[in-house]
């Protein structure tokens, strides 16, 4: 055995890698020279380094290869890389833009999405899943649709409006209860209630007291919409007719939470 | 206006065929050592470029390309080929020892490779006693002895330490150096080292 400490031992396999520093390597080399046992190992090593080296040639390069590969190259499209920093700062800048725009976008169009259903009623481009004029029948239509909190279908027969029926909607990416009335001269009056509170109302409100309740009033040319809250659920009215009248109607039939 | 983005990106493509184009032949001869069969040489060889060309941002300016391409050309080859392949067993360290050190005791052995600067040994025994090897030792021996990586750049494609690299290698060569001598004695360049005594 050459581990003794009168043999280089794993030293042997240092020195032949040129792993040794210059010092170390010195002393090797003394040492090999007085040294059969620790000589004949590392001629051993080095020969089977050699053989290997020589045995196992570089061979050339299949034909094609090459040209193939840079086929692949062409198919993959560009390499993958860091972005400059002025794009990719430009990038974070414009997803920040886009996500602050989104953020105050959701709330502003709770109540553009409200008008935009109205319309879209009003000229009849949706359709109604359930068409009744029984206010029960609908709140169990949207608790099978599975509307989570308890929706409340006023009866308006006594201020002109009878029921037509309702649909599941979304506002503002939750699921909202639309039921639909009709009164005199073919007048449209919707009613929305969704998940929601306040705080998903845009600015630019008229604000209204009645009964301990705030009502946040939007007009849009001739058309109003009345929110308020009522616990967890914004409910919405919202029609082409008297603005007063309607915000009269929502005083009558909000409850306090 | 040029677009600063396609810019760098041509200039990036140019460094990788200046970089790793020319070491694709070396990737070959590593991939077919590894796989031992020349069409799933040429696969792991394209997919290992293909891949340093999709990633090639990732490579670190200055440092050794060819070692990078190892890197993930053994990466691919583990993933592909050596799944299910369980490592043989070999023998322990001390039985190497052991053996090692028994045939270079063997006057003839010291004789084969004292006497002549060129080894005795064909390439074609070389070549079996490489292939015969346990495969982490024949990878830590392709890697270092003929990739021409330190220990360190081999460490990294084999993801293990450098003391592992080293002591591997430290094995492979003294259990090809065992080998290669039983070849020569059943070939009948050498005699029994019990003849000697």
């Amino acid at each position: 055995m050459t581990t003794g400490p009168e043999h280089l031992g794993d030293e042997l396999q240092d020195l032949l890698d040129a792993r040794l520093d210059a010092s170390s390597r010195a002393k090797a080399e003394r040492h090999l020279q007085v040294c059969e046992v620790c000589r004949l190992e590392w001629r051993s090593l080095a020969a089977i380094r050699q053989a290997v080296r020589s045995a196992l040639a570089p061979e050339e390069l299949p034909a094609g290869l090459a040209e193939e590969t840079a086929e692949q190259f062409e198919r993959s499209g560009r390499i993958r890389g860091p972005l400059p920093m002025k794009t990719a700062a430009a990038i974070a800048a414009g997803l920040a833009a886009i996500v602050l725009f989104l953020w105050i976008g959701r709330f502003r169009d709770v109540a553009a999405v409200v008008d935009r259903d109205y319309e879209a009623v009003r000229e009849e481009k949706v359709p109604l899943e359930m068409r009744t004029p029984d206010p029960q029948a609908l709140e169990r239509f949207f608790a099978d649709r599975g509307i989570r909190f308890r929706t409340r279908v006023f009866d308006l027969g006594m201020m002109g409006y009878r029921l037509v029926g309702g649909r599941v909607d979304v506002v503002a990416g939750r699921p909202s209860a639309l039921f639909v009335y009709r009164g005199e001269q073919n007048k449209i009056l919707v009613c929305q209630m969704f998940e929601g509170s306040a705080r998903d109302l845009p600015r630019g409100a008229e604000m209204r007291r009645h009964g301990g309740i705030s009502f946040f009033v939007y007009r849009r040319d001739a058309r109003t919409l009345v929110f308020w809250p009522e616990g967890e659920v914004l409910c919405v009215l919202t029609s082409d007719g008297d603005a007063e009248e309607l915000i009269a109607l929502a005083f009558v039939k909000a409850v306090p939470a | 206006m040029t677009d600063p983005s396609a810019s760098d990106a041509e200039d990036r493509r140019a460094e990788f065929e200046r970089e790793a184009i020319p070491l694709m032949r070396d990737a070959y001869n590593l991939a077919l050592r590894l796989t031992r069969q020349p069409e799933n040489a040429r696969d792991l060889v394209q997919e290992t470029y293909l891949r340093a060309y999709r990633t090639f941002a990732n490579f670190r300016h200055g440092t050794n390309c060819r070692a990078w391409l190892f890197t993930i050309l053994y990466s691919v080859f583990v993933n592909r080929y050596r799944k299910e392949r369980r490592e043989p067993k070999s023998l322990s360290v001390e039985e190497l020892e052991e053996r090692f050190h028994r045939t270079l005791e063997s006057k003839s052995a010291a004789d084969l490779v004292s006497t002549s600067d060129a080894p005795a040994w064909s390439d074609p025994d070389v070549e079996r006693a490489v292939s015969d090897l346990p495969p982490k030792l024949r990878t830590t021996v392709l890697m270092v002895d003929v990739g021409e990586l330190t220990y360190e750049e081999a460490a990294t494609a084999l993801g293990c330490p450098v003391g592992t690299v080293r002591s591997r290698l430290s094995r492979a060569r003294k259990a090809l150096f065992v080998t290669l001598e039983e070849y020569a004695r059943r070939a009948g360049y050498l005699r029994n080292a019990s003849e000697e005594k």
